[in-house]
């Protein structure tokens, strides 16, 4: 919760929030598990039987998950900003990061986590402010958020609304990855870039900047 | 190996309804048993301190884990029907479940054929982003092999029961199985998934000689961590300016993150670039 550095009563709703996601991730991850024996349980105390899994041509048992997960954000737009950047799929990058496009104009979507339209988790997309190359890209703006701004994911034919709920800057040293980077809790996003001072010798920008956006209206067209 | 960790399943036994209630109320320390059938053509009943568990369990299929105290339990696998006096198949008893731990039963065949019982302990230790776990489990009646991914041996000379795993980076691996030290395969090649932040436990199952070999696959989720960062920009032009100021943070907010840049040591990056 340390990067929410925003208005006390926000970030005192979004610390019950966050607290509840974690509740709820930690009982997923654990009665979750078990969560099959409560419906539809066969006469007896007779245990499920969820997957055969033989051979190398069957499904494996993770094909229990969705079938097919929901598509990968394609275009980020900002209307206030007149912000439109297109968006890829990136994982991490050698030194354990998230690995962003090269260039400042892209912005990179962390593939292994949550989807714009999944039901649960943070969808994160960062970008690079600026990039020799480019010089500064349209996410230097981003600061510039204000509450309620809407910001809006293209994922297949579909796209997700969400309203800014903070903007904030916060040291690189002290940036709280795992709540940025969270799986569970309301569906969301967080778009993350770079900011504040910048030391060549001490890795380039000493913070970062997290805007966090709630979902309004989930799959509304257009 | 059956005293490898010493399972357990008290479970359900005792449960009628305890079961559907059990996921409400079981404790933060309890632990998470699975049950893996790899047993060629038996169709089995197991009981757990005589209460039965499973009915008319099927080679090649895995339970759900369900959540027991930790305590020790004696576990009989019998043919279907036989009831729990009936001769068994398999037993084990005083097998212990530590608490917390989420673990896999198999039933299956040693490396002479003869079917046993083996608790495996799974790893639920966090992963690192990017990165998938893999774990294999020899169970057959089979000499020692070794496990190819994308042709390239990654565990060697693994026997029955023992198992290997590794962290290794996510994706779509093609798996086989050779004997040890040679290129003859035994199981595969087979398509694995692996999944950021899962760990996937194949087991290779069956006989050798009775031409039954093959593979079951597990999945544990719910390990994966954060990136160690968000690297951010490159060209320093951004810095300073003056047109992107942060209106939206309130002010004490500032302050505090004025106050924590200025009191706060701030260490030099120790990673290597």
């Amino acid at each position: 919760m340390r990067y929410l550095t925003t208005r006390t009563g926000r970030a005192a709703t979004i610390a019950v929030a966050a607290l509840a996601g974690a509740l709820l991730s930690a009982l997923l991850v654990g009665g979750g598990q078990s969560a099959g024996f409560t419906a539809g349980r066969p006469q007896s105390a007779q245990l499920p039987v969820v997957a055969a899994v033989a051979g190398a041509d069957q499904p494996s048992p993770s094909a229990r998950r969705p079938a097919r997960p929901s598509p990968a954000p394609r275009l980020l737009a900002i209307p206030r900003l007149g912000l439109r950047m297109p968006v890829t799929p990136r994982g991490v990058d050698d030194q354990g990061e998230m690995a962003l496009p090269a260039s400042a104009r892209v912005v990179g979507w962390y593939r292994y986590g949550p989807r714009p339209l999944d039901d649960a988790g943070a969808t994160v997309l960062a970008g690079h402010v600026d990039t020799d190359e480019d010089g500064a890209g349209p996410l230097v703006a981003i600061a510039g958020l204000r509450e309620g701004d809407l910001v809006t994911v293209r994922a297949g034919k579909l796209t997700a609304r969400y309203r800014v709920t903070s903007v904030t800057r916060v040291s690189k040293a002290r940036i709280d990855l795992a709540t940025v980077f969270s799986r569970a809790g309301a569906p969301r996003l967080h778009l993350v870039t770079c900011g504040g001072a910048y030391l060549p010798d001490q890795g380039g920008y000493q913070d970062n900047v997290v805007v966090a956006a709630q979902r309004v209206a989930p799959r509304a067209g257009a | 190996m059956r005293n490898l960790i010493r399972t357990t399943v008290a479970l359900a036994a005792l449960t009628g309804a305890g079961l559907a209630l059990a996921p409400a109320a079981q404790a933060a320390d309890d632990a998470q048993v699975s049950v893996l059938h790899g047993v060629p053509g038996a169709v089995v009943d197991v009981y757990v301190n005589g209460e039965v568990l499973l009915t008319d369990f099927q080679p090649g299929t895995l339970t759900d884990p369900v959540a027991l105290p930790a305590g020790d339990y004696d576990l009989t696998v019998v043919a279907a029907g036989d009831g729990a006096d009936g001769e068994p198949i398999m037993e084990a008893d005083g097998v212990g479940v530590p608490a917390g731990a989420n673990i896999t039963v198999v039933a299956h065949l040693d490396e002479s054929g003869t079917p046993v019982l083996t608790p495996y302990v799974n790893d639920t230790s966090s992963i690192a982003a990017g990165q998938a776990r893999l774990t294999v489990r020899h169970d057959a009646a089979a000499p020692a092999v070794d496990v190819r991914a994308g042709g390239d041996p990654v565990f060697t000379d693994l026997a029955n029961p023992d198992e290997a795993s590794a962290d290794i980076p996510a994706g779509t691996v093609s798996a086989d199985v050779v004997l040890a030290g040679t290129d003859q395969v035994v199981i595969g090649p087979a398509d694995l998934d692996l999944t950021e932040g899962v760990h996937t436990i194949v087991y290779a199952w069956g006989s050798a000689e009775d031409g039954t070999l093959d593979l079951a696959v597990q999945t544990i989720g719910g390990m994966h961590s954060a990136p160690s960062g968000v690297p951010g920009g490159t060209g320093g032009q951004a810095a300073g300016d003056a047109g992107a100021p942060l209106w939206v943070i309130g002010a004490g907010g500032l302050v505090a993150a004025l106050l924590a840049s200025l009191v706060l040591p701030r260490p030099a990056r120790s990673r290597v670039k």
